[in-house]
């Protein structure tokens, strides 16, 4: 192993500084500035069209971005080494797979294609994961497929793996399987996971960080502890006027009934309980929310 | 091992293909072997000798194989390291192409008697050009569809050589075809002297597919050769390209042997084969054709498909684009090359006008240059030898279609300028692709049913 590589090992995964991308006049991402280090399994949520695709695409270097720059292992993404690129792994959203090849044969093509080839696991996950190795591709279903892409960009023991939607098509028992699988892999060391999702239920099983895109920018780039700990449902008894509400910082959401009602407030901190009790709140709980329901508050679809 | 056993071993692996295709070729003889007799006691005169032109044409296009076969066992570390030197492997793939220059010697004799050595020679200068050269997949299948679809006017009812075997630029061409051959063979014999064995991470892959033998090209190819690798992506899903090209071709065949059969079941004349006289016009126009159709298509969907392996392949834009270039290149060289050698085929059996013979030099000229052309895609490590390509292929295509269409027009200095200008236009627009290609965006690329 080279000393940069050793290098890039221990420090960031891949950076995005002020990223900016216009695809057709449009402005789909702006002005997103994140970091990914090894260990982060990172959760990325937004609702359709919010860019998700297009923050993944550009941060492997698939597209330019209009502003600023991203890098993996500190090389410009647009121009990664055949080095770097030994060290992703990527599932895109639709399979790109060739259908007239049979699993048996594309795995004997990346194995040329990925030195790392990990064949082992192949044969492990291949029948675990019920996959034909004969069967042509294109005869497969659309879950199968999925399955086979997720094999093989597991295949070649990636540092980087980048999953855009990869249950979108797996039955209950096959998510289970794969969150499994990436749950051995996450806790392999210098291993960095991104993956979005709309089944925010399994995500949150696997996680460790969580980023939101809502119109193109990225409104939330936390820790998933963090974000249990930030986004809290405060139950309370006693009337709250609707000023005093306005003036609470970070009120994402609000119910009332005879007795009491709730709050969901993001930005949470045990100072702000006592601004509570300071408005005549009485009985104050605080609760925390599962993932699904903070991404449904964070994006005001629970408003209505 | 005996030298025997040596050049045994050698011509089995040469010849003998997998078992879906084996069973492909058998019936293909078998099924043109009863037709044919069936046809000729029925009373048609001409159908043993059609038949044999037939079979005839199917091994030119097996003939294609044969180079790219001696390529992989060239490339192989472990036939490098056996007892079996190249130098028996060159030698066994020159029989067999003496072979077939002796089948077509046989069909051209059976039809006229005369000048049967320059036909041996013009023959056996091109098959030594092959042989020394390397083939793709495309080039069997447009062979065997070109000459289905225009093996016809292979056929008229009497055809006279002599002129030709009196004409300067005949024995002109079977000069410039044997010198070509000749430094063809001592670049691969250099190419084997300095290469005597593959990098360590390319191995052969020269395992038989049991699936239909339209797949069966694919499996054959360099394991651990990043261009190779990227050649069986583009390629291996090559089916619709391939659909269309079977389904045109067989239309075609189907049109000529079905409308002949039909004529002859009616009690008219029995016309085996269409017959173009002296059509060359339409004959350059149908070669044309296909190879661009086939380009245009293949283009489009390996430009698609580069997207995909943008994280696979190494290297940058650029050098995908040369990977994409070089692809292209090999299809492109690969279909126009049977394009050219059928044109010479159909000179030298008289259906070109005599007075067309500058055409033919042009085009066995333009021919051996692509073949160099076609050599250094497939021999190339790198792609390095982009440029260098391009600027051979520049007078090879100045030499074609200036050819070609001075020869039908008469005016060939405006022809020849016509065909530079547009070859030099494309040039320029291969500049520009690869300053487009820096900033293409692989995310707007169509992903969508890419095989």
């Amino acid at each position: 192993m080279s000393a940069d590589q050793e290098k890039s090992m221990t420090g960031t995964t891949l950076q995005a500084s002020q990223l900016q991308r216009m695809l057709s006049g449009q402005t789909i991402l702006q002005d997103i500035s994140l970091t990914v280090a090894p260990g982060d399994v990172v959760g990325l949520l937004g609702k359709n069209g919010s860019g998700k695709t297009t923050l993944l695409e550009t941060l492997l270097g698939f597209g330019f971005a209009s502003f600023g720059n991203c890098s993996v292992w500190g090389e410009e993404s647009t121009k990664m080494s055949s080095d770097c690129k030994q060290r992703i792994g990527y599932v895109p959203q639709r399979d790109e797979l060739p259908g007239e090849m049979t699993a048996k044969q594309l795995f004997h093509l990346y194995r040329q294609l990925r030195p790392r080839w990990d064949g082992d696991m192949v044969e492990r996950l291949m029948p675990a994961w019920e996959l034909s190795e004969t069967k042509r591709i294109r005869r497969m279903s659309e879950g199968q497929k999925q399955k086979l892409a997720i094999v093989l960009a597991l295949a070649h023991q990636p540092e980087l793996l980048v999953l855009d939607e990869p249950v979108a098509s797996l039955d209950p028992i096959a998510r289970r399987q794969f969150f499994q699988q990436l749950m051995d892999y996450a806790c392999s060391d210098n291993r960095a996971i991104i993956f979005s999702s709309h089944i925010v239920s399994d995500m949150e099983r696997i996680v460790n960080r969580i980023w939101c895109l809502q119109g193109g920018q990225l409104s939330c780039d936390r820790t998933l502890d963090d974000l249990y700990e930030s986004v809290v449902r405060v139950s309370y008894k006693g009337e709250l006027a609707q000023a005093q509400k306005v003036a609470i910082e970070g009120l994402l959401h609000s119910e009332e009934d005879r007795v009491g009602g709730q709050l969901i407030l993001n930005n949470w901190s045990q100072g702000r309980l006592i601004a509570l009790q300071n408005c005549g709140l009485e009985n104050i709980t605080v609760s925390g929310l599962s993932l699904e329901e903070i991404f449904l508050y964070l994006h005001g679809a629970k408003h209505e | 091992m005996s030298s025997v056993s040596q050049y045994r071993t050698c011509l089995a692996y040469l010849v003998v293909p997998n078992r879906a295709y084996s069973i492909f070729i058998l019936g293909l003889v078998l099924a043109t072997t009863a037709v044919s007799i069936y046809l000729y006691l029925r009373g048609a005169e001409r159908a043993l000798q059609a038949g044999w032109f037939f079979l005839t044409a199917c091994f030119s296009v097996g003939l294609f194989v044969l180079p790219f076969r001696m390529r992989q066992l060239l490339m192989s570390r472990a036939f490098v390291l056996s007892s079996v030197g190249p130098r028996v492997l060159i030698a066994s793939g020159a029989f067999i192409c003496l072979l077939w220059a002796l089948c077509v010697a046989i069909a051209v004799y059976s039809v006229e008697g005369l000048s049967i050595v320059a036909v041996i020679l013009v023959f056996w200068g091109t098959g030594s050009l092959l042989i020394a050269g390397a083939t793709v997949v495309p080039a069997a299948f447009l062979l065997a569809f070109s000459l289905l679809m225009f093996l016809p006017s292979l056929l008229p009812a009497s055809v006279s050589l002599a002129p030709l075997a009196q004409s300067f630029e005949l024995w002109l061409g079977c000069v410039i075809g044997l010198l070509l051959a000749l430094a063809c063979w001592a670049s691969l014999h250099r190419y084997v002297q300095n290469h005597p064995l593959a990098p360590s991470e390319l191995s052969l892959e020269v395992k038989s597919s049991h699936g239909p033998f339209f797949t069966w090209f694919a499996n054959v190819r360099l394991s651990g050769s990043d261009f190779d690798n990227f050649l069986k992506v583009v390629q291996n899903s090559g089916r619709p390209v391939l659909t269309f090209v079977v389904g045109s071709g067989l239309a075609c065949v189907m049109w000529v042997i079905g409308g002949s059969m039909l004529s002859w079941l009616r009690g008219g004349e029995f016309l085996f084969w269409l017959e173009f006289d002296n059509e060359s016009g339409m004959f350059y126009l149908g070669f044309l054709f296909i190879p661009a159709a086939m380009a245009l298509t293949v283009g489009q969907s390996i430009l698609r498909k580069t997207r995909t392996l943008w994280l696979i392949l190494p290297g940058d834009r650029k050098r995908q684009m040369k990977y994409v270039e070089r692809a292209f290149g090999v299809f492109l060289a690969s279909a126009f090359t049977p394009l050219v050698l059928l044109a010479l085929l159909a000179g030298a059996w008289g259906l070109v006008p005599v007075d067309k013979t500058a055409a033919l030099i042009t085009g066995a000229t333009a021919f051996s240059i692509l073949l160099f052309y076609w050599i250094m895609f497939i021999y190339g490590r790198d792609e390095s030898w982009i440029g260098i390509v391009n600027l051979l292929a520049a007078p090879a295509l100045i030499g074609i279609v200036g050819g070609i269409a001075g020869a039908h027009t008469g005016s060939w200095l405006w022809m020849y300028l016509l065909a530079a200008v547009i070859v030099g236009l494309v040039l320029i627009i291969r500049i520009k692709l690869y300053a487009r290609w820096e900033r293409i965006d692989y995310t707007q690329l169509l992903t969508a049913r890419l095989f």
